[in-house]
Formats: C-alpha cells, sequence, structure tokens
C-alpha cells in the first residue's frame, strides 16, 4: 500500500508533524477520507449570514423558516462550501494554487447540528508547463453529512507542490 | 503499518487521514515539533478580551498604547 507519513524526522529521537502529500503521491482513482469532521450550528449559520450581509432570513429567522417546507433554519450554503473545502486542508496542505470550481452542487439541505465530513476523489493529474514546481489535480470532494448522505459536491481544480518544492520544506517549517 | 503515517489504507485506493499517535507509538524521550504555528491579531485578543469582561486598555485600546511612553 502507499504510506503518506504525518512527521519528518528532524534530529536523532525527534519529529516534525507535516501535511499534505507531494503532488508525485497522488494518482487518479485515489479517495481520501478527511478527518476530523465538523458540527455546524445554527449559530455559525447566523454568524456566516451577517459576515457576509446574506439576508435571506430563511437562515435566521425561525418563526419565518417554519413556514417554509423545512420548517426551520436551514444552514447557509456559503458556510457549507467553505467549511467543506476546509475540512480537506490536511491533504491538500501543499496546495500552491486553487484554480477554479468547476462545479458546486448542494445536493441536500444543511440544518443546524449536522455535522459534515469531506471525502476526495482525485479526478485527473496532469504536468503544469508555465511550472515545473507544481503539478495540476482535478478532485472532486463531497460534503456528507452525519447519516453519510451527500449534501455537496465540489469539483476543483488546484496546484499542488512537487516533493521537495512545497513552501514548507522551501523555509524548513 | 509506520506509526508514523498520515493515512491509513481502508480499502484498495481509498485512504483516510489519521490523526495523531496511539499511546503505543509514543516512545520515551522522542521529541514532537509541533505545526502549524498561529498568528495572533489584535482583532482576536480584543475579541477574547471583550467576551470574558476583560476590559483593560492594554488589550483593548490601541489610542491608549499610542500615548503611553515606554517607561511610564
Amino acid at each position: 500500500m502507499s504510506e503518506f507519513l504525518a512527521y519528518v524526522s528532524t534530529g536523532d529521537k525527534r519529529y516534525r508533524e507535516c501535511f499534505g502529500l507531494d503532488f508525485e503521491q497522488f494518482a487518479a482513482g485515489q479517495k481520501f477520507q478527511h478527518r476530523p469532521g465538523l458540527t455546524v450550528s445554527q449559530q455559525d449559520s447566523r454568524d456566516e449570514c451577517l459576515d457576509t450581509l446574506n439576508q435571506q432570513m430563511l437562515h435566521f429567522d425561525e418563526a419565518f423558516a417554519a413556514h417554509t417546507e423545512w420548517k426551520q433554519c436551514l444552514v447557509d450554503s456559503t458556510l457549507t462550501t467553505k467549511v467543506v473545502m476546509g475540512l480537506t486542508w490536511e491533504t491538500f496542505a501543499k496546495r500552491t494554487r486553487l484554480l477554479g470550481f468547476e462545479e458546486i452542487t448542494l445536493t441536500k439541505p444543511v440544518f443546524g447540528d449536522d455535522t459534515l465530513y469531506a471525502e476526495s476523489e482525485i479526478l485527473d493529474r496532469a504536468d503544469w508547463p508555465d511550472d515545473a514546481r507544481v503539478g495540476r489535480l482535478k478532485v472532486v470532494t463531497q460534503g456528507l453529512n452525519q447519516r453519510g448522505e451527500p449534501i455537496a459536491r465540489l469539483v476543483h481544480d488546484l496546484l499542488i507542490a512537487r516533493a521537495g518544492q512545497d513552501n514548507f520544506t522551501r523555509v524548513n517549517y | 503499518m509506520n506509526r508514523h503515517a498520515s493515512h491509513v489504507e481502508v480499502s484498495p485506493g481509498v485512504y483516510r487521514e489519521r490523526m495523531g499517535l496511539f499511546y503505543e507509538d509514543i516512545v520515551m524521550g522522542e521529541t514532537y515539533e509541533h505545526r502549524p504555528g498561529k498568528t495572533f491579531t489584535i482583532e482576536e485578543s480584543m475579541r477574547h478580551s471583550l467576551r470574558a469582561l476583560e476590559r483593560t486598555p492594554e488589550l483593548t485600546d490601541q489610542n491608549f498604547h499610542e500615548h503611553v511612553d515606554d517607561g511610564a
């Protein structure tokens, strides 16, 4: 099996925490189950709406939400999106650029106190002609709730540093 | 499996992130350097002060600092 390490040796009986795979370690078809998950609260959703000037009261007015088909407030989808992306940080820690999103689909409603998890599959990997220090990955990241139901699907393209070319290594972090 | 593995292969080609070391993996005398670090901002310090009802201007008033002599 492929082995990925969470520590590098920095001396005798001495280890430093490190994160992320090098571009060379990724292959199309690999799936990564990200940990930990995150329980999102209705207050998190309210904060997100206030921070982003989102005035959709379905996200923060329980009395209003009681009259909708969901009978309760929904979690704001920009919060869901950024939480799911955030949960993937470790495996893709050597990302140097997020080139863009090909797809952002919110497949099921999220409610306060739901717990979000993320899983990613490598769809494609290719050289990046503009810069030999990185390579390009196409990744589909799925957000899942505590019942394993898909709640979001994000297809994104990113650049990942090749071995020894990441900023952690370059500045001896 | 290597005790320092960051992922475990749960089925062929499917990797789950692992977190931390098990008790059995800890060896006496070894040193671990934690990453990442965290940049503290004045804003979060202020927010913490306010939530803790800690109102000393040394933590919350930038204007105050601009008027304080080093030797004062």
